[in-house]
């Protein structure tokens, strides 16, 4: 036996993890070579398939498999280092019940609604789907179809799919689950900015002198960049770290200021920093003079429910929630004038002490101040203006766009902005920003799309939460859901999801690789390729756009979702959606197919097979015989180039380990609207807003109001859900990896002792959480990396037998249509 | 009959003010050994006879106070024949 094997290993392993660590070795232990067992494997990148972060992992296959991952160490994200779940990729794939052929539900070798699934072909699969689709096209029209898609859909296959359903059924009830996680987020930046995205990137963790995290538990959802945060913290003393957060969680092991608020009162602290900053005379007068706008938003905006809910009856303002007016910075300083350390520490249970702490962070012109946040702003019924006030504290400082000076929007999907953003397949929107409101948008669009006038319609689809009420209220009958679990990420899923699946007038086609909630409501499962099963791109939150190539072979019968969006439009001619009169005024496109007029249309179809790298598999391409996703990419890329969304030629990103957009004369955008740093910015203006007509940010005028539902004193306590680290949203991936699954195999309940000794409840108990619309049965936790205040339980939603989500309530902010998840009011019942 | 060697190699970042006591603690756990470090970081080389084993440890040095993160680095599994140890 080879005495040194275990040693050789050892030291591989340590030269890994100093080099990522960046910690020096003696020479003598860096001088190994390769083991001959890694040499038979083919290594490669790819981005990770899980959040937003958009780490670089190294992918190792062998005889057609994957087989081991590892942090790229040349990428500028993640520097070598990996999650746990990073660290487990090479197995999401390989779970025992994979979907490998299309099913749906039969009974005696019919379609029925309430039959058994049953394993069918692909054409038969697209035979029963052509049939209902044609069926409601023509009863109903194209408002009647749908799509439900995601911010893991690769770029192209977003597009493809926006192209599908707005080009080609001329229907905009697209819309994604990141509506669930960057809807506020996006209308935020589109407000302030008027153009979507972060000014900043993630080399701002290494610049700043203090953080200030929003409603992010970083240290679980995002742990790669928090070992960014805590190196910044831990090599340089003068750095701060402020968490706020209405519990106590994992984030706050790092924080020297640690804040733990009333749900909904983040409002009024923003609102109280603004204050401050102006009371202590620490504006920036030479940046807001020259490049900021103010403007009083209206208010009374009701909660996005249903409009017979008496809460939308009863607010003011529902139509007109998006409106503004001018105002000055008198006016402005009025406004916020009540907003004092008094009141708000009142408000929100902060003492007055930590809010001045806080504020002075901001406030001091030598501290450098990044903020980050996620879902607690953004899933929040005032979620875009959260994200408009915290910009009003960036702006007032003039701490935006220059290194460490960063208001940082981080995103919870690795497509979020790649896909569901930037290509635009949300319900009013299309590629590179553009609405389909605007008639010279959409004008733009069928022009490069090569489509008649007139095909794109002017009014908004259905978002994902009314998507649900009108599935279930039977306006919108044929429905395809991929790559994403909705039925148990959406909220209020007892009332408002199931019963839309299961309306016996509708047809639910669900893709996915493994079988889940959404699967088993659905009449029709088509199996799909996932990750490196396919090629494909992500744009991660810092504007990077990463590629990869094909890999592995998917298993049995799964395409890609860009194979399905694609054969499925060979099965619709233009005579059968397109209206006769279009088809008058442009007789060429009569009797062609969808797909003819949308991926043969000369630009998608442009790159030859032979443009393929022969040294990797592509599926897509061998099969529609041209090279599709490069097509489709440089089609779309048309969109944004020359006008601020410049993305890179398609060949440099199968080199580079991702480049960040604007990307102009070869060179990425670290920092936007700064001038040296963005070439959009015209020379001498030092700063420029070109989003905006006359280049100025808009800082808003905007109130506390309160929650849809507060704790009283029958429903007694606030419901949080959010994630843990091992779990990636639903679990329907990281659930079928043993180890995950063992590291925190089932959601409990997170809440504070008292709380829990007041009900008569210890730890590990079986309880009940109840709201007024569902329950789960759940386990009591008082302990663990997740503490409560008195008044607040936590739930993970990653559970799938445990529906969290049968709690919460589908409110919504009016202007960005995404739930708030983060509070509904619910009591705990001892089983 | 073979067994399984499995190692891993983690980066932890620790309170500065705490890093002794968590080398000691480190140190203490069966199958953990003890890389270089500086003020606040380190590296920790894992063995077991199983990924199961590996997780565990990870969790201990996770719950271990003043560790702020334990990130797994590289990871290598081998069939270790009769006889090796």
């Amino acid at each position: 036996m080879n005495m040194n094997r275990r040693d050789f290993i050892k030291a591989n392993a340590v030269i890994a993890a100093a080099g990522a660590a960046g910690l020096a070795l003696p020479a003598s232990a860096s001088n190994l070579i390769t083991s001959s067992e890694q040499t038979k494997l083919e290594w490669n990148k790819a981005p990770c398939r899980f959040c937003g972060t958009g780490c670089s992992v190294i992918v190792a296959t062998r005889d057609g498999k994957v087989v081991a991952t590892h942090g790229d160490a040349n990428s500028e994200v993640n520097r070598g280092l990996n999650c746990i779940k990073g660290y487990f990729l090479s197995k999401i794939m390989y779970g025992s019940d994979r979907l490998t052929t299309p099913m749906l539900r039969m009974t005696d070798g019919k379609y029925d609604k309430h039959g058994e699934f049953t394993p069918i072909s692909w054409d038969s699969a697209f035979d029963i789907m052509a049939q209902k689709w044609k069926e409601t096209l023509k009863a109903k029209g194209p408002t009647a179809v749908g799509m439900f898609g995601s911010g893991q859909w690769t770029v192209w296959e977003g597009y493809a799919a926006v192209k599908l359903m707005k080009a080609g059924f001329g229907s905009n009830n697209i819309d994604p689950n990141a509506r669930h996680c960057m809807a506020s987020a996006v209308v935020g930046f589109m407000r302030t900015f008027g153009i979507d995205e972060p000014m900043g990137c993630y080399d701002d963790m290494e610049a700043a002198d203090a953080f200030v995290l929003w409603g992010s538990n970083m240290a679980e959802m995002h742990p790669i960049l928090w070992t960014r945060v805590t190196d910044r913290r831990l090599s340089a003393s003068h750095v701060k770290v402020a968490v706020l957060s209405t519990f106590e969680h994992r984030s706050f092991d790092l924080a020297d200021l640690p804040i733990v608020f009333t749900p909904q009162t983040d409002l009024a602290i923003l609102n109280f920093i603004a204050n401050y900053i102006i009371q202590n005379d620490k504006v920036n007068w030479d940046f807001v003079k020259k490049h900021v706008n103010f403007r009083q938003g209206t208010t009374d905006i009701g909660y996005g429910l249903r409009p017979t809910h008496p809460l939308e009856q009863k607010a003011k303002n529902v139509k007109t929630a998006g409106d503004s007016t001018p105002i000055d910075f008198d006016t402005f300083k009025a406004f916020v004038a009540e907003y004092t350390v008094e009141k708000v520490s009142k408000m929100s249970g902060v003492p007055e002490a930590k809010l001045i702490e806080l504020a002075k962070l901001y406030a001091d012109p030598e501290t450098k101040v990044t903020s980050f946040w996620t879902m607690g702003f953004n899933q929040h019924t005032r979620g875009v203006w959260c994200n408009n006030l915290i910009y009003n504290i960036h702006l007032l400082t003039g701490k935006i766009s220059t290194p460490g000076n960063s208001p940082f929007s981080l995103t919870g999907q690795p497509s979020a902005c790649g896909t569901a953003r930037e290509v635009g397949t949300f319900s009013h929107r299309l590629p590179a920003d553009m609405v389909v409101t605007n008639p010279e948008h959409r004008k733009h669009a069928e022009e490069i799309w090569k489509i008649p006038s007139g095909i794109i319609p002017p009014k908004p689809g259905y978002h994902a939460v009314e998507q649900n009420r009108r599935l279930k209220d039977g306006d919108l009958n044929c429905y395809w859901v991929q790559v994403n679990n909705n039925m148990q990420a959406g909220p209020n899923i007892n009332e408002e999801g199931l019963p839309g699946y299961r309306n016996p007038a509708n047809f639910i086609v669900v893709s996915d690789a493994y079988p889940t909630v959404t699967t088993q409501a659905a009449d029709l499962i088509l199996p799909t390729a996932m990750w490196v099963e396919k090629e494909g791109a992500y744009g991660n939150a810092e504007r990077r756009t990463q590629f990869w190539h094909q890999m592995v072979q998917a298993p049995g019968d799964s395409h890609s979702d860009l194979w399905q969006l694609m054969e499925f439009s060979k099965r619709f001619t233009t005579d059968e959606v397109w209206s006769k009169e279009v088809l008058a005024a442009n007789p060429q496109f009569k009797g062609k197919t969808l797909f003819e007029v949308l991926y043969k249309n000369g630009n998608v179809d442009k790159f030859p097979l032979a443009d393929t790298d022969p040294k990797y598999l592509n599926n897509e391409a061998k099969h529609f015989g041209f090279y599709v996703q490069k097509g489709l990419f440089e089609e779309y890329a048309t969109f944004g180039r020359g006008h601020g969304h410049d993305l890179a030629p398609f060949d440099a990103y199968h080199e580079a380990h991702g480049i960040r957009w604007p990307v102009v004369n070869g060179k990425e955008t670290k920092w936007r609207f700064r001038e040296g740093s963005d070439p959009y910015v015209k020379p001498g203006s030092g700063f420029e807003f070109y989003g905006k007509p006359d280049g100025r940010a808009v800082i808003y005028a905007l109130p506390f109001e309160p929650p849809a539902e507060s704790p009283d004193t029958e429903y007694d306590m606030w419901l949080s859900t959010g994630r843990v680290l091992e779990h990636w949203h639903s679990g329907s991936m990281t659930q079928r990896v043993p180890e995950l699954y063992r590291a925190f195999p089932d959601a409990v309940c997170f809440m504070h002792p008292e709380d829990a000794k007041k009900r008569g409840l210890r730890r590990g108990d079986e309880v009940r959480v109840v709201s007024r619309r569902g329950e789960i049965k759940t386990r009591v936790e008082t302990r663990g990396r997740n503490k409560p205040p008195v008044g607040l339980v936590f739930v993970p939603w990653f559970d799938a037998s445990q529906l969290i989500n049968k709690v919460t309530l589908d409110a919504t902010d009016p202007l960005s249509k995404q739930t708030d998840f983060k509070k509904c009011a619910v009591k705990i019942v001892k089983v | 009959m073979s067994k399984e060697l499995h190692i891993t190699s983690l980066v932890v970042q620790v309170m500065p003010h705490k890093m002794a006591d968590v080398r000691q603690h480190i140190m203490a756990i069966e199958n953990a050994e003890l890389s270089v470090n500086n003020e606040v970081k380190l590296v920790v080389v894992l063995e077991g006879g199983s990924q199961r084993a590996l997780m565990d440890g990870i969790e201990q040095i996770n719950a271990i106070p003043g560790v702020l993160s334990a990130t797994m680095v590289y990871h290598q599994s081998e069939e270790l024949e009769e006889g090796e140890e």
